[in-house]
């Protein structure tokens, strides 16, 4: 063999080598996210929607001495929906139940998951009949700013199904992302 | 020795010496790599630990929501019982020492009014950072009325 040619082998094992090094480099950086911390996220998700929707708003609030759980002011929202053309039972703040439900939502959500740095974004949505386009109840969505968009790496609690005697139903979800 | 020789010993001789260096720029790679796991091994195994005790403050019977034989409802902890559970810590320190080691627990209300609660807190006597982790819960409360919620977080700081 040629001089020459032993050269450019031993060129060929060196680039050979740093690519492999390079990979090996790849495969750990792009690695970063640890397994706890996802887990911690998507248990934050769920264990959030089921907490908001039992918190008892604060006694005095409510017009009528009602001191509602946030899923009733949600289910109320939903039977009179849309908040412009019906006014709800529950008056809280004197708001309508819709726009009571997004505050106090945002409020809360805002002193957890927001005091963290976490980013997040809560849909509701009613369903009235199967089969039909469900509507928005929270639109735009109550969140942080930015909120969680799909393109984002992001956890969910999973839809959270309400059922309500006559407005049919709602179906919750929060995204929480970094 | 003639010249050619001396060329080639001295080509030889450069070579072997770049290669050292190669091999030394390596190992350093290497020992920064190691020491960078190390540190993220030490802070998985941290987190993992407060993953261990929310889970188990979650599920502990003396803070838990039940009623009767009812299934116990999920992420909801029973103020009532909460409030006394500081006394039975107390009593029983070596039980619970051995479920919750090194940790402090603590309870968050934010709504609808604020407020703190410390309900374990045992220190080690030397460290160097504490982790915090949290978990949004349900604070069920039946002295303020029947079916009251309460809107919190449990922060369990685990030391390192």
């Amino acid at each position: 063999m040629r001089k020459g040619q032993m050269e450019i082998i031993g060129l060929v094992v060196i680039v050979i080598l740093i690519t492999l090094g390079m990979l090996f480099l790849a495969k750990f950086a792009l690695n970063t996210k640890q397994a706890n911390t996802l887990l911690l996220r998507k248990g934050l998700a769920s264990s959030s929607v089921p907490a908001l929707l039992k918190t008892t708003v604060d006694a005095g609030i409510c017009d009528g001495g009602a001191v509602p759980q946030l899923q009733d002011v949600l289910e109320d929202c939903a039977r009179n929906y849309p908040p412009e053309l019906s006014r709800s039972v529950l008056s809280c703040e004197g708001k309508h139940s819709c726009d009571f439900f997004r505050d106090t939502a945002q409020k809360l959500l805002d002193s957890t998951l927001g005091s963290w740095r976490k980013k997040y974004e809560f849909r509701s949505h009613l369903i009235r009949t199967p089969g039909i386009e469900p509507i928005a109840l929270l639109d735009p969505p109550v969140g942080s700013e930015g909120g969680c968009p799909s393109t984002k790496s992001r956890d969910s609690s999973g839809a959270f199904p309400l059922p309500t005697p006559d407005a049919g139903l709602i179906q919750s979800v929060l995204f929480v992302c970094d | 020795m003639n010249k050619k020789s001396q060329i080639h010993l001295s080509e030889t001789v450069a070579i072997i010496f770049i290669f050292f260096i190669l091999i030394l720029f390596a190992a350093i790679f290497y020992f920064n790599f190691q020491k960078v796991a190390f540190k993220e091994k030490q802070k998985e195994l941290v987190e993992a630990r407060a993953i261990d005790v929310i889970t188990k403050s979650l599920f502990l019977p003396e803070f838990l929501c039940s009623k009767g034989e009812a299934e116990p409802e999920s992420n909801c902890l029973d103020m009532m019982k909460v409030r006394n559970s500081a006394k039975i810590f107390e009593r029983y320190n070596q039980t619970y020492f051995e479920i919750f080691s090194y940790a402090t627990i603590t309870i968050n209300q934010t709504y609808p009014e604020h407020f703190k609660m410390i309900v374990y807190d045992q220190k080690p006597p030397v460290w160097e950072q504490k982790k915090p982790t949290f978990f949004v819960v349900s604070l069920k409360d039946e002295a303020q009325g029947k079916d009251f919620y309460g809107f919190g977080h449990l922060i369990v700081e685990v030391y390192s």
